[in-house]
């Protein structure tokens, strides 16, 4: 959130609001932007369920970036935003930490099956967190975890401080952190992260067609995005 | 004579009472009346009110429990230790509470300096309710020691000199005399302590987490409820408004009896 004073010489900064499973990409993506647009483009993060709020406050946002297509739909039908496009595809997985009773676990069935694997996971309000309920609804199982945390990012942390054993969180964030073990689950779950301009907003769109472009997907795929 | 203040002094200070004023307006407007019980009766508004109650009651016992012996130390003490103690017990107040949640962590959690020796023995306090309460008992202590320690300091020690000299012991004197004659201070402290134990939300969030029925409290409740469902969550925001004036009604006698005698002086 921008106050009165930021950004120094203000006017010129452009702001986009992304979801805090872009953070590792923030940076490249904001050097493209700005060699492309010629402006000053800042990105801030947060959980895609909290930009319906800050937006509809006015939030100084020109484009957003969520992590989810159920997040953007609501945000295109409060007609907040002009029509989004997809930008990429994340898929989850399960990280654990290289204790024993993180190394017992290989799969989704021994996570949901473990007495003493301590498990966060995303708040249901996030996009991780939906699809992690879609995920163990598809597959029938049930999880008890010890925290759903407000986004991905402070999810992954708990496992990377030791305070939990295992995290469900996109396969984009496990890539980050290669000291911590990751496991592939079958049959997972594909999110669909969109982009969209926010309504009134000048250099919203072309942020957006930049964010398409040959060099931003690029830069995602680098990062461990899938193309949509 | 009555010395009023001129114009433009009521014309600043109007300022900071719409500031302070307006969000309460605000909250209070947004809300939904006729969906208040459906908003209140929701699994995690019970849930989280529940245990809003019972961490910041049992913060606040906890408080007393150990906060009554540090204000008695606090207040008696000059030299280098109690300064530096009294410094710690501050610290929480100034202390950003997300910051204090990391501390807690490093403290308290799995792989903390003392968290580790209790894992050994089973415990883990982070995602427990142990851990709200131990996050909540960090950052409201600082509000009743304090004010326990300005009434000891304060207090008359005729009367526990007397009871001294005929042979009681310096226990006897604190439970029988000196407790009962500062039980204002106590009362207003515990208050204080549980209204700021009942908002507590950076601490918690970090070291605690946030899970239904076990460590989501009414503010967490809140900050996950803004993102899927805003009129639930200005709800419960008001329960929280409530409660606060609630303490502001119970102390106002305290402390505007306290502001008429300093005045009177």
């Amino acid at each position: 959130m921008c106050f009165a004073g930021c950004g120094g010489s203000s006017g010129s900064v452009v702001d986009v609001l992304a979801a805090s499973s872009y953070t590792d990409v923030a940076d490249e993506l904001e050097t493209l932007l700005e060699d492309d647009l010629g402006i000053n483009v800042r990105f801030s993060f947060g959980s895609s369920g909290a930009f319906l709020e800050q937006l509809n406050q006015g939030a100084p946002a020109a484009a957003v970036i969520t992590a989810d297509d159920k997040t953007m739909r609501r945000l295109e039908s409060a007609k907040l935003v002009d029509a989004s496009i997809a930008i990429n595809r994340n898929d989850l997985i399960i990280v654990t930490s290289d204790s024993d009773v993180g190394r017992a676990i290989n799969s989704l069935v021994d996570l949901a099956a473990s007495d003493d694997a301590v498990t966060v996971v995303c708040a249901d309000s996030a996009p991780c967190g939906a699809a992690t309920d879609q995920l163990l609804k598809q597959a029938g199982l049930t999880l008890s975890p010890a925290s759903r945390e407000p986004n991905v990012r402070a999810t992954l942390t708990k496992v990377i401080l030791g305070e939990a054993d295992a995290a469900i969180v996109y396969g984009t964030d496990a890539r980050v952190h290669p000291d911590l073990r990751s496991v592939e689950i079958v049959d997972t779950v594909d999110v669909i992260g969109r982009a969209a301009a926010v309504k009134g907003k000048t250099h919203g769109s072309d942020i957006v067609e930049s964010l398409r472009s040959a060099a931003a997907m690029q830069i995602l795929a680098d990062a461990g995005f899938s193309a949509p | 004579m009555t010395n009023r203040p001129p114009h433009w002094v009521v014309a600043i200070a109007v300022v900071p009472a719409i500031v302070l004023g307006a969000p309460l307006f605000a909250l209070l407007w947004r809300l939904p009346w006729s969906d208040l019980g459906g908003a209140l009766r929701s699994e995690a508004a019970k849930s989280a009110l529940g245990l809003s109650l019972i961490t910041s009651l049992s913060a606040t016992v906890l408080c007393v429990l150990f906060g009554l012996p540090l204000a008695w130390l606090l207040s008696t003490g000059t030299g280098v230790m109690t300064r530096v103690i009294r410094a710690l017990c501050l610290l929480p107040i100034v202390l950003p509470p997300v910051v204090g949640g990391v501390a807690l962590l490093l403290a308290f959690g799995r792989r903390g300096v003392v968290g580790q020796w209790l894992a050994d023995f089973g415990i883990q306090l982070s995602f427990s309710t142990a851990g709200v309460i131990l996050a909540q008992f960090f950052v409201s202590l600082p509000f009743f020691v304090l004010s326990v320690e300005a009434a000891l300091r304060q207090m008359d020690i005729e009367f526990a000199e007397v009871a001294q000299v005929h042979g009681a012991s310096p226990t006897r004197v604190f439970t029988a005399v000196t407790v009962p004659s500062i039980a204002p201070a106590i009362a207003a402290g515990s208050v204080l302590a549980w209204a700021r134990a009942l908002g507590e939300f950076g601490a918690t969030v970090t070291f605690a987490g946030s899970l239904q029925g076990r460590t989501q409290t009414l503010p967490l409740a809140v900050f996950n409820l803004l993102e899927s469902d805003p009129a639930d969550a200005v709800v419960l925001s008001a329960v929280l408004v409530v409660l606060a004036v609630a303490v502001l009604v119970v102390l106002r006698d305290r402390w505007f009896g306290v502001l008429r005698s300093e005045v009177q002086r």
